[in-house]
Formats: structure tokens, C-alpha cells, sequence
């Protein structure tokens, strides 16, 4: 008997709860008409008291840590922050307060090394920096995503006049990148017959391909896409052979807020807001990519 | 001890026997253009022509006062949009080639300074042209009297040539950097390479003393 009427009141709670997410669909509709710009989150959602999403709501802010130099991923313009990694931010924020959420965003400038510092010292709520996720960080921030699967690619001429098509193209080619750097030593074990030219910069790289002296630069594509991007002469050839899986940093104490970033993450996958996102910023350069599954570590 | 074994042996030890190579052939190659370039712009300056002797001290004017790598980068990307047909190592070897150059010309000129003006007069009297001049009777004694600083200078070519590293070159020093970044341990491996720059060096020092005494003689 008793078991009956549990699962009756289960039954109960779920049909109740189904109204009201179509009732606040059906809202949602009627508010915005049809318009195609419509988000997943038009509407503040109401957390559970004491939980890390409630606290940031009520403060008004969320502090997030990106990078300030990383075109299309995260940048300060003259118009302010944008990216693709200050878009995911933005996307984050709207699921805390609902649409104009990303006004409260408190943007700062997070460079590589202090990334795991300024969450431990509780300067900032969120990283959206390039930061890929490995074991070693694990131990020190939490992780939510990924949210993009960064990796090293190659960067040809523009109409990729030798055809290369991925990696193994390279042997025989004349191909640029930075000693001392993990790509290029990936470089010379994945294609051991390419002509390595080592230099100290991308940017010197971008200029012999400019002049023709190297067939092709390797390294992130996410460096490459910026290369792309300010110079415009080249093109990706968007075969990364490498995974580096972009994460969100939070703090290692808040998991409740990193299972609902994860939540968020997968939410703007089905809407169709994160391959937006990508359009807008990255996806200038290079196409857009299949959302990647959320590690639920 | 172990260290040092694993530099000296296997793929890293490939690594500085190529580097040596290639600094060693930057370092003759480029030696043999600037003295050309010295000996060529020395005659200028002291040449009767006024347009020959601006020349020449223009070169030497703007070639000793940019650094070598600004040279570099100027010749190798500068150059690169310009039209310069040559390839990286020859560029490398033409550019430190040309900076030598304006330093030997420089040394000669301080030696033909040092022949007595007595030596060019009586070759003049007895007839011989200005070429016949400068290239039989003042640049043969003048180039005895700088041995020694000639010599410092094949020393520093030797040593520039590391400056090209910037460009691509994969000479000693970029070894160096290879080797120190493999295993993680730059002091090791520079400490090799500066023993390899050392050797070379000291072996051609002694090599210039040698020269310096024959040609002595023979004064």
C-alpha cells in the first residue's frame, strides 16, 4: 500500500512539474512572439537557498576571469569584452538572472598562470579562459564542460595551394612553429619528414608562410585562428590531431554550482545558443563544431 | 655526469654535430665575403675618388651601427617582401657577411694608415696605376700589420653567427636550445655548447697565431 502511494505521489510531482515547464514555455511564446533570437533562459530561475547559484544571484554579480588578448576567444575591444569564451559567460549569466543577465557580468582579465589562483582566492566565480582541463587543475579548481575541444591544426595559405589535408600531408612540406613549444615536438613525432623551420614566434611563423618560405604553421587552432583573424590571408585547415577539452573553472568547493553550469552547458547545446555563439565569434574562421559531451567527472 | 653522457650521445649528439656544422660553414663562408667586402671598401676609402670614398663610409657608417639581428630580420622578412631572391642560410651567410665586412674594411683602413705615405709615393713615382697602388704595394703591408685584429674578427663572425637562430637557422646555438628543452635542463646543455663554441674558437686562435708569425717573417 505504502508503496503505492509513493510512487502515485511521485507520478503526481512529475505531471504537476511537466505543466509547468510547458506553461512556461506556452509563456514564453505569447511574451516574445516568434522572434528567432529567443534564449533558453528568458526568465530568472528560482535556486535553492544556500546554494552557490542563489548567493550569486542575490549579490547581483558574477566575476568572471577570461583572456584579455586571445582574439575571437576572449578580448578586450574598444566595444568591450568579446569571444567566444565571454559569449559562454554571457550565456551562463542569463541562466542565473534570465534575459539582461549578462549585465551583471563583472569581466576580468585572467592570464594562463593565475587562472587557479584567482578561483581559489575567491576573486572571480568563473573561468572561461582557454583553459584546457587535465588531472593536475582538477586537483586544484572544478571543472564544468567541456565546452569546446580545442586542439593544434595546421594554417595554410589562403586557397591552401598544397592540398594539405591533415597532418600526415606535412612530410615532405617545409612547416614553422615555436621551439621549445609542445606543438612543435607533436609536429616532428606525427610527421617526421616535414622540414621543421623553429622560431620564437606565431607571428614570425604567419610571416614566412606570408612569404611563402613554409607550406604551413602548426600549432592551436585556437592561436591560429587568431592569426587568421588579424591578418586575414590565411586559412585553417580544421583537421585538429590533438584534443585539448576547454573547460569552466569554478571553485573546487563549489560542485552544486558546477553540476548546474553543466546543466547550463547542455541546455544552450539543445538551444541552438551555443552554436550561435560560436557563429559570431570563432565560427568567422572556422566552422562550427558538434557541442562536446559534458564531463560529469 | 650522467647528463652530459645523454647530450653526447644518440639524437642530441646528432643535434650538435649538425649545428657545429652549419655554424662552422656560416662562420668560413661569411668570413670570405666580408673580407672581399673589406678589402673592396677599404680601397674605396682611401681611393682619390670622392664618390667611391662616401660610398664606402656610408656602408660602413650603417652596417656598424645597426645590430646584427635588426640586419637580420631586415634582410630576411624586410628583404623577403621586397623581391630578395636568396634562401635562409645563404641570407644568413650574405648578412653577417656584409656586417663583418664593415668592420674589416675598418681595420684595413687603420693598417694602410699605418704604411708610410713614403711607400704609395715611390710606388706612384715609379708609375703604377692606383690599382697597382693599393693592390701590390699598401694593401699587402696593411693587411700584415692587422693580422691580430682580423683574427678578433673571425672570432666574432664565428660567434654572430648564433644571431641567426632568429630567422630559422639551425646552427649551434639552436641546438643548444633543442637539447636544453628535451631534457629539460638548460645549463647542461649550454654548458656543452659553450665548450664546442670554446674549442672552435681556441683552435682557430692558435691557427691565426700561426699565420700572424709566418707573415712576420716575411716582413
Amino acid at each position: 500500500m505504502r508503496m503505492q502511494k509513493k510512487s502515485w505521489r511521485i507520478a503526481a510531482t512529475l505531471a504537476a512539474a511537466a505543466l509547468v515547464v510547458t506553461a512556461c514555455g506556452d509563456d514564453n511564446g505569447d511574451a516574445e512572439g516568434d522572434g528567432d533570437g529567443e534564449g533558453s533562459a528568458t526568465e530568472a530561475p528560482e535556486f535553492e537557498e544556500g546554494s552557490t547559484m542563489a548567493a550569486i544571484q542575490e549579490s547581483g554579480t558574477l566575476r568572471v576571469g577570461t583572456k584579455a588578448d586571445q582574439p575571437l576567444f576572449g578580448i578586450e575591444g574598444p566595444g568591450g569584452w568579446e569571444g567566444f569564451d565571454v559569449e559562454i559567460a554571457k550565456l551562463i549569466a542569463e541562466g542565473i538572472w534570465g534575459e539582461g543577465g549578462a549585465d551583471n557580468i563583472e569581466f576580468q582579465e585572467a592570464v594562463s598562470a593565475v587562472r587557479e589562483e584567482i578561483l581559489q582566492q575567491d576573486q572571480v566565480d568563473l573561468v572561461v579562459a582557454t583553459y584546457t582541463i587535465n588531472d593536475a587543475r582538477k586537483e586544484l579548481v572544478g571543472f564544468a564542460g567541456p565546452y569546446y575541444l580545442a586542439g593544434q591544426d595546421i594554417m595554410v595559405a589562403e586557397g591552401n595551394p598544397e592540398g594539405i589535408g591533415g597532418i600526415d600531408d606535412l612530410n615532405g612540406q617545409t612547416v614553422c612553429s615555436v621551439e621549445g613549444s609542445t606543438s612543435i615536438e607533436n609536429l616532428r613525432e606525427m610527421a617526421p619528414d616535414a622540414e621543421v623551420i623553429a622560431l620564437d614566434t606565431y607571428s614570425a611563423c604567419a610571416e614566412e608562410l606570408s612569404q611563402g618560405n613554409v607550406t604551413a604553421v602548426t600549432t592551436d587552432n585556437v592561436i591560429l585562428m587568431g592569426l587568421i583573424h588579424e591578418r586575414g590571408e590565411f586559412e585553417l585547415v580544421d583537421n585538429a590531431f590533438t584534443d585539448e577539452p576547454y573547460g569552466i573553472g569554478v571553485q573546487l568547493e563549489a560542485e552544486d554550482f558546477r553540476d548546474w553550469v553543466n546543466d547550463r552547458l547542455e541546455e544552450i547545446y539543445d538551444s541552438g545558443e551555443w552554436a550561435e555563439a560560436w557563429e559570431s565569434t570563432a565560427g568567422v574562421v572556422a566552422g562550427t563544431p558538434e557541442p562536446p559531451a559534458v564531463d560529469r567527472y | 655526469m650522467d647528463r652530459f653522457a645523454e647530450i653526447l650521445s644518440g639524437p642530441h649528439l646528432d643535434l650538435l654535430i649538425v649545428g657545429t656544422r652549419v655554424t662552422l660553414y656560416m662562420a668560413v663562408l661569411s668570413y670570405l665575403l666580408a673580407f672581399v667586402m673589406g678589402n673592396v671598401l677599404a680601397a674605396a676609402r682611401v681611393s682619390p675618388i670622392p664618390v667611391l670614398q662616401r660610398a664606402a663610409m656610408a656602408y660602413v657608417s650603417v652596417f656598424r651601427n645597426t645590430p646584427l639581428i635588426v640586419l637580420a630580420f631586415l634582410f630576411w622578412y624586410g628583404g623577403g617582401r621586397a623581391g630578395w631572391p636568396f634562401g635562409r642560410l645563404t641570407t644568413a651567410i650574405i648578412v653577417l657577411g656584409l656586417y663583418t665586412g664593415a668592420y674589416i674594411a675598418e681595420s684595413l683602413r687603420s693598417g694602410i694608415n699605418a704604411v708610410p705615405p713614403g711607400q704609395a709615393e715611390a710606388a706612384r713615382a715609379i708609375g703604377l696605376p692606383f690599382t697597382g697602388v693599393v693592390g701590390t704595394i699598401v694593401l699587402p703591408q696593411a693587411i700584415r700589420t692587422v693580422i691580430p685584429p682580423l683574427g678578433n674578427l673571425w672570432i666574432a663572425n664565428l660567434k654572430n653567427s648564433s644571431v641567426f637562430l632568429v630567422i630559422g637557422i639551425d646552427e649551434l646555438t639552436r641546438a643548444g636550445r633543442r637539447i636544453g628543452h628535451a631534457l629539460a635542463d638548460y645549463t647542461s646543455a649550454f654548458i656543452v655548447v659553450a665548450l664546442i663554441y670554446l674549442a672552435l674558437v681556441y683552435g682557430s686562435a692558435q691557427l691565426i697565431k700561426l699565420i700572424e708569425r709566418r707573415l712576420e717573417i716575411a716582413r
